[in-house]
């Protein structure tokens, strides 16, 4: 280990915009971004946790103040979930010359074109604030990550923990796992091909139909309760 | 033709705003023209914040876990032909209020999976679902921030089997207009 730091300590505050809270993919990925960033030098200032929304004043505060910020959330009907645009909204227009931010965006859809809204508008609200953008993460695909069993997601990890080391390092992200992760942007046509011939077998969806039958609710599927 | 039309109004501002009397103008001119409208201002109602436990799609199949005014909105939505969106445009996206409201919404399709355009989207719940038109109120944002407004909405469009119709700030055409227009469909 060097002894010698030619920069100073990257502090960051990092705010997680999962409605599932602590218990969230969102959360998953973040906890290996970060032992990526605090074993490399990294210091995290602050963690907030949006869905928490009574706090809202101090985290508002937390992120004005910050120098470096992490703003992480899942895609929540093609833009950010209700209660981080609220958060937006709270921090308003100001002047954030000078501070870095980063996002890290993840959809349950496998494809990454349903987050370019949302991500563009991430890009506006850089240039609203100000700030310098680091980059933004996009991980489609994520539903299911901690349900996963672990070996599963051995290289997704290794990803994360890659990208926190050099942001702590280096103060950048790897370009080439930022553009692995984002993929596939859509899928391609095999891909397609065989999901519609998986659709006449219940293969395709097996993950929300174990999840109905645990519950009992199977048979009451396709349930219509506000046709009445 | 549109029979039955259904008005979200998320703007959080008092009632001097301009975008509610311009709403409730819409309301009677449709009314006028034949079309029966209901009207839903969220800032009345109250609304949580979808927490992402999916008992709608995997425990009480089309039945939110929160009793709140979300249900009675969706209902009106899935009976009516045009659903209008309308909202400020703040920090160069629509509201908070509105979005609170669109997170809620995912128990009116289904979790299976469809491929629509070439892309994996949720099955429908239901037979048929709304139109969408939209209506803002443009304040600060800028012509990116409107086009990529626009972007989103046409996602959501594709999500809920349905079409942006129109998009339209409240400068660009007036409530008669926006009458004359759905009257058209």
């Amino acid at each position: 280990m060097k002894k010698i730091q030619m920069k100073s300590t990257m502090r960051l505050a990092v705010f997680n915009g999962s409605p599932r809270g602590h218990k969230s993919n969102t959360s998953v990925l973040l906890k290996h971004f970060l032992n990526g960033f605090q074993n490399n030098g990294g210091e995290l200032e602050s963690i907030d946790y949006l869905i928490q929304e009574k706090n809202i004043k101090e985290q508002v505060a937390n992120f004005k103040s910050a120098e470096n910020i992490l703003l992480a959330f899942p895609l929540y009907v093609d833009s950010v979930p209700g209660m981080v645009k609220k958060f937006i909204e709270e921090i308003g227009n100001f002047n954030g010359e000078g501070k870095r931010i980063l996002f890290f965006v993840h959809s349950g859809f496998p494809e990454g074109i349903h987050s370019e809204g949302v991500i563009n508008y991430m890009k506006f609200l850089v240039k609203r604030w100000k700030m310098n953008l680091v980059g933004i993460i996009l991980k489609p695909g994520s539903e299911g990550i901690r349900m996963r069993p672990e070996g599963k997601n051995t290289q997704l990890f290794h990803y994360f923990e890659t990208l926190g080391s050099s942001l702590a390092t280096r103060g950048t992200m790897d370009e080439k796992i930022i553009n692995k992760l984002k993929q596939p942007y859509k899928l391609p046509a095999f891909v397609l091909f065989i999901i519609r011939l998986l659709k006449k077998t219940s293969i395709l969806n097996k993950y929300w139909d174990t999840k109905l039958r645990e519950n009992n609710a199977f048979e009451n599927r396709f349930a219509r309760p506000l046709n009445h | 033709m549109v029979r039955n039309v259904v008005i979200v109004n998320g703007n959080s501002a008092g009632a001097d705003n301009e975008l509610n009397p311009y709403l409730l103008e819409l309301k009677s001119n449709l009314f006028e023209s034949g079309i029966s409208c209901r009207y839903h201002s969220l800032k009345e109602k109250n609304i949580s914040q979808c927490i992402g436990c999916w008992d709608c799609w995997w425990k009480t199949p089309g039945i939110c876990r929160f009793i709140d005014d979300e249900a009675e909105i969706l209902k009106d939505m899935i009976h009516s032909d045009l659903v209008v969106f309308a909202s400020p445009m703040i920090m160069g996206m629509y509201s908070s209020l509105l979005k609170k409201f669109h997170d809620r919404a995912i128990p009116i399709v289904h979790p299976y999976i469809d491929i629509v355009q070439g892309e994996c989207h949720h099955l429908k719940r239901y037979d048929a679902y709304p139109k969408i038109g939209v209506i803002y109120e443009k304040n600060d944002a800028s012509e990116e921030e409107i086009d990529s407004t626009k972007f989103i909405f046409d996602r959501i469009a594709i999500n809920l089997h349905s079409e942006v119709k129109f998009f339209y700030s409240v400068n660009e055409k007036n409530p008669n207009e926006i009458n004359d227009e759905i009257s058209r469909f």
